[in-house]
C-alpha cells in the first residue's frame, strides 16, 4: 500500500499538557473522541515525549482502519471489487482477531455488518426502517462469505467491512504497549472512556477513573461513577442517547448481524474490566449483543461489569 | 459514589487488578474458556513484535552492560568480568542477540597437594617458576592467571503459528582453552499459550592446550625439580606416549534438554527442565596434583606428587524445577535443582528470590542459596604409598584419582541482594552483592601428621555486580 501523503492525513492538531498533582496529564482528540493519557511522574520533556507519542499513534491507526478516509485499507479493498488483496501484518493480526471473535460469538459478531447502519438513524427519533431495505442490507452481511487466507483477502462485491468495533480498543492497548517499551513511568492511555493502565501508580495506589454511564440508575446518566484500577482495562459498549422509539420500544445502536435489527432487551451500556482493552471491549460488545441476556451472560465470564439498563 | 476497589463492585467475580501480563492464564473453569480464548487471540493481535514493527521508528536494541567482581578469600581467585549483550526483535518476531565477555582471572588456586608439617616447593606446570607454600597451610599455585574471551550470538524466530525455534553459537578462547558450541531448540505453544514444550539440542567441542603439555593419566612429578624442563616426569618417549598429549587434548559433549513450562494460574507460572549430557575425551585438570603420603606418617614419600586423573567421559543427569508467583506487587521465584552423574556426584540446589517492589519502579531483590553435593568416586585428598599408588614402579592402583575441591563433598550457602533503578527512556540500573561461602566435608581416615592439619579450608568469595541497560 502506498504511504499516505502528509495532505491526506492533515496536520496534527496539538495536544495540551498540563501539570496536575503528580502526575502530567495530555489531552488530544482523535477517533471522534477526547483522548487523555496520564503520565506518573518524570518530567515535563518526557511526558510531552509520551504524549506525541500516543498522539500519532492513535492517529496512525486512525487514518489507516477508519471507513471513512479515502486512504484506509478499509477503502482500498472496497475498490477492489472482488479482487484478492495482499494485506499487512497488523490488518491481517486484526482479521485474524475478527475470525476468532466470529466464531467464538457465534456469529454475533461480524466485522461486515457495518452495511447495515446505512438503514438505520439512531437519533432518538421514532422513525424505523423499510424492512425490505434491512433485508437487502442483511445479505451483504456475513463473514464466512469473506474470503480470508492470511495475508490475501477477498471481498465479495456489495460487502465491506469495519474494524471500528475494534479500533479503538486496539489502540489502546497499542498505545500503551509501544509508550511501555519506551518508559518506566506509571501510565494510563484513555481513548473515549475505553482505557488501560500500565500498572499501579507510582506510590503503588490505584488509578481513579471517572466512567460515564455507569452510574447508579437513579443519577443522571451523564453522571461519571468512580472507579479504582490497579492494573488492566475498562472498556464500555453503549450508548445511552443513541437510540429509536417506536411504539414504545427503545431500539438501541446495537445491530444483530442475523437479521439486521437492533438486539431486543440490549442495556444501554455495558463496562467490563480485563487485562487489555481488547478483551475488555469485545466482551461488552458481545454482553450487549446478549441483549436481555446481558448479565446472565457477563456473570458466566465472571468478569468485573456494571450493566446501566 | 465511590467504589474503592473494582473487585467489590456488583457482579464481580474476579478482580481486574494485576489481571495485566496474566491473559490467557484465566483459565480456570470451563465456563471461562471464552475468556482464555479471547485472551490467547488477543495476545496473538497485541504481540509485542507487531508493536515494534508498527511504530513509526525502526525496532530498538536493548542494550545490557555489566561489569562482576568475584573475589575468593585469603588472596585467592579473583575474577573480574565486563559482559555486554545487545538484543533486538523486529517486526517478524525474530530476535537477534549478541554477547561478549571478558574475563580476568588472578590470584592463587589450590594445587590439590595436601598440607604438611612442613614448607613445600612447587614447580608450575610450564616449568619457569616455582613457589613455596609455608608449613600447615593448603598449597595455592599464585600463578593462576587466565584472560577468556567468548562471544556468543543468537536467533530466535517463529515457525508456524505455535512454535519458536531458536539457534546459538557461542565461542570462548582462553590462553589454554578453545571451546565452541552450537544448539538448536524448538518451543511449542499447547492450550492457549498455557503450555509451553520445548526441546533443545546442543553440542559442543573443547580444545585442551595447557601449559607444559596435557598429561592424562596419574603420573608423576616432581616439585622443586631442577632443570626438568617441563615440571612433570616421565617426559622420555617411552611407553605412554598414548597417555599423553603434548598437543593438546580434546573433548567433546552434547546435551539435550526437554522442558515444559505450565501456566498454573494468573498468579503462577511453574517449569520443569530434564537434561541429559554426556561428554567424552579429556576431563582431567593439567594444573591440579595429588600428595603422594606415607599411609602412617602422613609425609611425602616416593613420587611425593602425581598429576590427577578423571574418567574420559561423564554422563550428567539434571532435573530443574522453578516457580515463579507474582504476589499483589511482588514477585517470588523458588527453584530447586538435582544433579547426578556418572562420577557419582549427587547435587541438590535451592534458590530463592523474592522481589520486593519498593515503588517507583525500585525493587530490591533479597537471594538466598542452598547447594549441597557428595564426592566423585574418585576424588580423595591425597594417595597413599602402596595403596594409591606405588613409587616403585610409578604405577596407580586405582583408575583415576583427584583432590580438586569442586569434586570434593561440600555444602554452599550463597546470601545476596539485588537492587534495580529505573532511569529515564527506559534504562535500568542494577546492582548486586553477594556473599558465598563454601564448606567442605571433612576428609576421613588422614594419616599420622595430616591428622593436625587443616585440610579441607572453607572458601568465602565475594561477588559485587553493577549493571547497566538501556534501549539503543
Amino acid at each position: 500500500m502506498a504511504p499516505q501523503s502528509l495532505a491526506a492525513a492533515g496536520p496534527n492538531p496539538p495536544f495540551t499538557l498540563q501539570a496536575t498533582a503528580s502526575s502530567w496529564r495530555g489531552d488530544f482528540a482523535a477517533m471522534a473522541s477526547p483522548c487523555v493519557l496520564l503520565v506518573d511522574g518524570g518530567g515535563p520533556d518526557e511526558a510531552r515525549a509520551l504524549v506525541a507519542q500516543a498522539q500519532a499513534e492513535v492517529q496512525r491507526i486512525e487514518h489507516k482502519f477508519s471507513r471513512y478516509r479515502a486512504g484506509s485499507v478499509l477503502a482500498h479493498w472496497q475498490a477492489a471489487q472482488g479482487e484478492p488483496v495482499q494485506v499487512d501484518d497488523e490488518t491481517a493480526g486484526l482479521l485474524d482477531f475478527a475470525a476468532q471473535c466470529h466464531a467464538l460469538s457465534g456469529g454475533l459478531f461480524d466485522i461486515s455488518s457495518g452495511v447495515l447502519r446505512a438503514a438505520w438513524r439512531f437519533d432518538g427519533s421514532s422513525q424505523l426502517p423499510d424492512a425490505g431495505h434491512v433485508r437487502a442490507l442483511v445479505a451483504r452481511v456475513g463473514w464466512p462469505r469473506v474470503q480470508w487466507h492470511r495475508p490475501w483477502l477477498r471481498l465479495p462485491p456489495g460487502m465491506e467491512l469495519d474494524l471500528g468495533g475494534i479500533g479503538k480498543e486496539y489502540a489502546a492497548d497499542r498505545v500503551l504497549g509501544l509508550l511501555m517499551a519506551q518508559s518506566t513511568l506509571p501510565l494510563l492511555v484513555n481513548l473515549g472512556g475505553d482505557l488501560v493502565v500500565s500498572g499501579p501508580r507510582a506510590d503503588g495506589s490505584a488509578w481513579t477513573v471517572g466512567i460515564e454511564g455507569i452510574a447508579p440508575v437513579d443519577s443522571s446518566p451523564a453522571a461519571a461513577a468512580l472507579l479504582s484500577l490497579r492494573a488492566g482495562a475498562l472498556a464500555t459498549s453503549g450508548d445511552a442517547r443513541r437510540f429509536v422509539l417506536s411504539d414504545g420500544v427503545r431500539y438501541g445502536h446495537i445491530l444483530d448481524p442475523r437479521d439486521g435489527w437492533p438486539v431486543r432487551g440490549a442495556p444501554r451500556s455495558v463496562t467490563v474490566a480485563a487485562p487489555t482493552c481488547t478483551e475488555a471491549g469485545l466482551l461488552s460488545t458481545l454482553a450487549m449483543l446478549q441483549g436481555a441476556g446481558a448479565e446472565a451472560w457477563l456473570g458466566e465470564q465472571a468478569v468485573p461489569h456494571w450493566v446501566l439498563r | 459514589m465511590q467504589l474503592t476497589a473494582i473487585t467489590s463492585a456488583p457482579g464481580a467475580a474476579t478482580g481486574a487488578s494485576d489481571a495485566r501480563g496474566a491473559s490467557g492464564a484465566s483459565l480456570v473453569s470451563a465456563a471461562s474458556s471464552l475468556r482464555a480464548t479471547l485472551a490467547a487471540a488477543t495476545a496473538a493481535l497485541l504481540a509485542p513484535g507487531l508493536v515494534a514493527a508498527q511504530t513509526t521508528s525502526a525496532a530498538q536494541w536493548q542494550v545490557d552492560s555489566a561489569v562482576l567482581v568475584y573475589q575468593e578469600g585469603g588472596g585467592r581467585v579473583r575474577a573480574v568480568e565486563p559482559v555486554i549483550s545487545a538484543r533486538r526483535t523486529d517486526g517478524n518476531d525474530r530476535t537477534v542477540g549478541l554477547k561478549l565477555t571478558l574475563d580476568a582471572l588472578t590470584g592463587a588456586s589450590p594445587n590439590g597437594a595436601a598440607p604438611q608439617p612442613t614448607a613445600q616447593t612447587f614447580t608450575s606446570p610450564s616449568g619457569d617458576s616455582r613457589y613455596t607454600t609455608p608449613a600447615g597451610k593448603s598449597p595455592l599455585d599464585p600463578n593462576f592467571r587466565d584472560r577468556r574471551v567468548a562471544l556468543a550470538g543468537t536467533l530466535e524466530r517463529p515457525w508456524g503459528t505455535a512454535q519458536r525455534l531458536s539457534l546459538a553459537a557461542n565461542v570462548s578462547s582462553e590462553t589454554d582453552f578453545k571451546s565452541l558450541s552450537l544448539s538448536a531448540g524448538l518451543a511449542r505453544d499447547f492450550n492457549q499459550k498455557n503450555t509451553t514444550l520445548s526441546l533443545t539440542l546442543a553440542l559442543e567441542a573443547d580444545r585442551i592446550e595447557a601449559q607444559g603439555g596435557v598429561p592424562t593419566g596419574l603420573r608423576p612429578l616432581r616439585a622443586g625439580g631442577d632443570g626438568d624442563g617441563g615440571g612433570r616426569g616421565g617426559d622420555d618417549d617411552d611407553d605412554r606416549d598414548d597417555d599423553e598429549h603434548e598437543g593438546g587434548a580434546s573433548r567433546t559433549v552434547a546435551d539435550v534438554l526437554l522442558g515444559v513450562t505450565q501456566v498454573i494460574n494468573r498468579h503462577w507460572l511453574m517449569q520443569t527442565n530434564i537434561g541429559y549430557g554426556r561428554s567424552s575425551g579429556n576431563h582431567d585438570d593439567p594444573y591440579k596434583i595429588l600428595s603422594v603420603v606415607d599411609g602412617s606418617t602422613g609425609l611425602l614419600v616416593g613420587d611425593r606428587y602425581v598429576s590427577e586423573s578423571r574418567p574420559d567421559s561423564r554422563s550428567r543427569l539434571s532435573v530443574y524445577w522453578q516457580n515463579k508467583l507474582h504476589l499483589t506487587q511482588d514477585v517470588v521465584d523458588l527453584s530447586y535443582r538435582f544433579y547426578r552423574d556418572d562420577w557419582g556426584v549427587r547435587a541438590h540446589t535451592l534458590d530463592l528470590r523474592y522481589r520486593l517492589e519498593l515503588g517507583a519502579g525500585l525493587y530490591l531483590e533479597p537471594h538466598l542459596r542452598l547447594h549441597q553435593q557428595s564426592k566423585a568416586d574418585f576424588s580423595q585428598g591425597w594417595l597413599v604409598e602402596g595403596q594409591g599408588w606405588n613409587s616403585s614402579t610409578q604405577t596407580a592402583n586405582v583408575a583415576n584419582a583427584s583432590a580438586d575441591p569442586r569434586l570434593a563433598a561440600f555444602t554452599a550457602q550463597t546470601l545476596g541482594a539485588k537492587f534495580g533503578m529505573p532511569l529515564g527512556r527506559g534504562g535500568e540500573l542494577t546492582a548486586r552483592l553477594e556473599f558465598y561461602r563454601q564448606t567442605p566435608k571433612a576428609l576421613a581416615g588422614a594419616p599420622g601428621a595430616l591428622r593436625t592439619l587443616e585440610l579441607t579450608p572453607t572458601l568465602k568469595a565475594t561477588t559485587v555486580m553493577l549493571g547497566y541497560s538501556l534501549p539503543w
